[in-house]
């Protein structure tokens, strides 16, 4: 502007000035009013409003799922998330599938060449080449230097154990999902990223469960058994301790072209136990009242029923008190116990033991126990001595718990429980009568079938069993289950060891026998005498002699 | 009057635009150090998870059993080796006459391998 402007100014072009500068006014006030919202707005955005700053938006498109830690009840790791790198490829961008292919399978160990070119011919923006490379595939692959190749990390299932509690944890598919085991069973509990990496602690313990696969394995071994189960079981409050079955599997192997070892025996397997059944029968007669220990039964030759004769194994040809049915492990008598009782009584007695119904636990694999399609009197006598009625190892070492540990039927479980806390329970026998199943299973050990399964210092209280397997309509006399039962220290068990030993045979040392007292009793005996030193179970002071008397024995020694 | 006003806006204009900048550098520096500490944390949490898995791997009971069986001349604890304290004989009762609770030499059953207890703790391995 010029002197002159301001000249001219002054004269009849004042007003409208004036109003400019009232137009101005308000602009700059709009634009205050506008800077003013944004202040206040910025002011409200980094000052008052408390929100942490967010690192930039990380991958979120992993196709597996993160899992917490599955640990056993000392914190020892049992399963583990580790970072695996997988491989996948835009096929758009890939110039020669062929070759690409061709260059992959060099380096990638079992690679399906063919398919990969097949997939990388397709023009898909994404395609899985594998999933889970080892670090030397993942530097290999990298140098190859193929354009339209991916690498993305994501979480993968380890199992740092190996087969150890193979069927206890079950296994994962390629994206972390859980298909058997704990990891199914708990799946939910496992992928709940509100634990915040808090891993499950399971009731199981890494040693025992290594003692009772050791020892199943090497029972296998000695007496060539097709398969073997094994459960070691906290009978006061049902925390499983170990579980195994054989032959197993490497949860981090998964899929095995034979089958055979991903079957859980222990808990979807049903057998039919044989005589570790009498168990249940003898309780259940003595807490119905209708036998008492003196009560004698005629076992001087076998028992004939319609069309069935009824023999025992080691036949005593004698008048047997409940006390020598139950060691010398008569069938003879126990089917006549069992008739005593009745079969509606029968029926009910074994249903509240939990043995007609699947035993549900964390693990899914439930095996449905197998009924007579008709249940009489002479089913009544078969199912008193253990044929006839097919269930799992589980349901047996669950029901005779509740026989020994003063009649509290308790549910099993793999979790930990806490310090001190009360397992839910339900009377299913009187105390009295556990306490006396706890001295007839003694006496098995100490002069019966069972004595191979006794460990000086931990006495052992159980009861063997050799059930015939049935086969094509009949019993195989040549195909035997062998079971032991045993739990200690007797008086005041505190754990149960169930050994199952699918067809073993006959040693040397057995001398050709393959009975529950030459195979599962000494089994059991061996698993015990390396748990019992880390379950902290006190020594108890080592008996001068196998037959010792007890008030029991003297009872026995009378009836003679 | 007008003049001072002025003045003051454009310095106060200048201060606040440098504060700022600056603020706004220093978050972002911040941003970046918080970014680069929690991708440490993370990879040293994945480090952990693999020494742990790694621990376990090696602890296998399996592994240490093959490995002790070789290398040690320890055996499975037997429960003869294990004594109850209230069968210890109290100071002061006389030893001599206080008779064992266990007679250890009238064992029944099983002759078990009698186990060498070694002299020494095992040296630590150094690291």
């Amino acid at each position: 502007m010029s002197e002159d402007d301001r000249i001219l100014l002054d004269g009849a072009a004042k007003a409208a000035l004036a109003r400019t500068r009232d137009r101005l006014l308000i602009l700059c006030l709009g634009f205050v009013l506008a800077f003013g919202v944004l202040i206040a707005r910025l002011t409200e955005v980094t000052v008052l409003r408390e929100e942490v700053a967010r690192a930039p938006a990380t991958q979120t498109d992993s196709v597996s799922v993160a899992r917490v830690d599955i640990t056993d009840r000392n914190g020892e790791i049992l399963a583990t998330d580790l970072r695996g790198t997988s491989l996948f490829a835009d096929a758009r961008v890939i110039w020669d599938p062929k070759e690409a292919a061709q260059s992959l399978g060099k380096v990638i160990d079992g690679l399906d060449v063919k398919a990969v070119a097949r997939k990388l011919s397709t023009r898909q923006a994404f395609v899985w080449i594998k999933r889970g490379l080892t670090a030397r595939e993942h530097d290999q692959v990298h140098d190859l230097g193929i354009p339209g190749l991916y690498f993305r990390e994501e979480p993968r299932r380890v199992y740092p154990n190996g087969r150890s509690a193979a069927h206890v944890l079950g296994y994962v598919n390629v994206d972390n999902h859980g298909l058997a085991g704990i990891e199914r069973g708990l799946d939910e509990k496992i992928t709940d990223p509100s634990r915040n990496g808090r891993p499950v602690p399971l009731s199981l313990d890494l040693r025992v469960q290594h003692a009772l696969q050791d020892e199943l394995a090497g029972a296998m071994a000695t007496f060539q058994a097709i398969g073997a189960a094994g459960i070691v079981l906290n009978v006061n409050n049902g925390e499983v301790l170990a579980l195994c079955s054989l032959p197993d599997f490497d949860p981090n192997e998964p899929i095995q072209p034979d089958a055979d070892g991903l079957f859980n025996r222990a808990t979807l397997g049903v057998f039919e136990m044989g005589s570790t059944f009498k168990t249940f029968t003898t309780a259940m007669a003595l807490d119905s009242g209708k036998v008492t220990l003196s009560t004698r039964y005629d076992a001087r030759k076998p028992l004939q029923v319609g069309r069935f004769t009824i023999s025992d194994f080691h036949p005593e040809n004698r008048w047997l008190t409940v006390p020598e049915i139950f060691m010398h492990s008569s069938n003879i008598g126990t089917a006549q116990m069992a008739v005593d009782v009745g079969t509606d009584a029968q029926k009910a007695f074994l249903a509240k033991m939990g043995l007609l119904q699947p035993v549900v636990t964390e693990i899914h694999e439930a095996g449905t126990p197998k009924l007579p399609r008709q249940w009489h009197e002479i089913e009544t006598m078969t199912i008193g001595y253990g044929h006839g009625l097919a269930v799992t190892p589980m349901q047996v070492a669950m029901a005779s718990a509740a026989v020994v540990n003063g009649g509290k039927l308790i549910h099993p479980t793999f979790l930990l429980r806490e310090q001190g806390e009360a397992a839910p329970f339900t009377r299913v026998i009187s105390d009295e009568t556990s306490r006396e199943m706890r001295e007839l299973l003694r006496l098995v050990v100490t002069g019966g079938t069972g004595g191979k399964a006794d460990v000086p210092g931990y006495p052992v209280a159980g009861k063997t069993g050799t059930a015939e397997k049935a086969s094509n309509g009949g019993y195989a006399h040549t195909k035997l289950l062998s079971s032991f039962m045993g739990v200690f220290p007797a008086q005041h068990p505190e754990y149960l060891v169930l050994i199952i030993l699918d067809e073993p045979h006959g040693t040397k040392q057995t001398f050709g026998y393959a009975t529950a007292g030459w195979t599962a009793a000494p089994t059991a005996g061996n698993v015990i005498r390396r748990i019992a030193p880390m379950l902290n179970v006190q020594v108890a002071p080592i008996e001068p002699g196998p037959h010792e008397p007890t008030t029991m024995a003297a009872a026995f020694e009378e009836s003679h | 009057m007008m003049r001072a006003l002025t003045a003051f806006g454009i310095a106060t204009l200048i201060l606040v635009c440098f504060g700022l900048y600056n603020g706004v550098y220093l978050a972002k520096a911040h941003e970046r150090e918080l970014q680069r500490l929690n991708t440490e944390i993370a990879k040293e949490g994945e480090a952990i998870r693999v020494l742990k898995a790694e621990w376990s791997y090696l602890n296998q009971p399996e592994r240490l059993q093959a490995l002790a069986r070789k290398h040690l001349a320890l055996a499975p604890t037997s429960p003869k080796q294990i004594v109850v304290l209230a069968s210890l004989p109290l100071r002061g009762e006389g030893w001599s006459s206080a008779p064992p609770v266990v007679d250890f030499n009238d064992l029944p059953r099983r002759a078990e391998p009698t186990v060498p207890v070694p002299l020494a703790k095992p040296q630590r391995a150094e690291h």
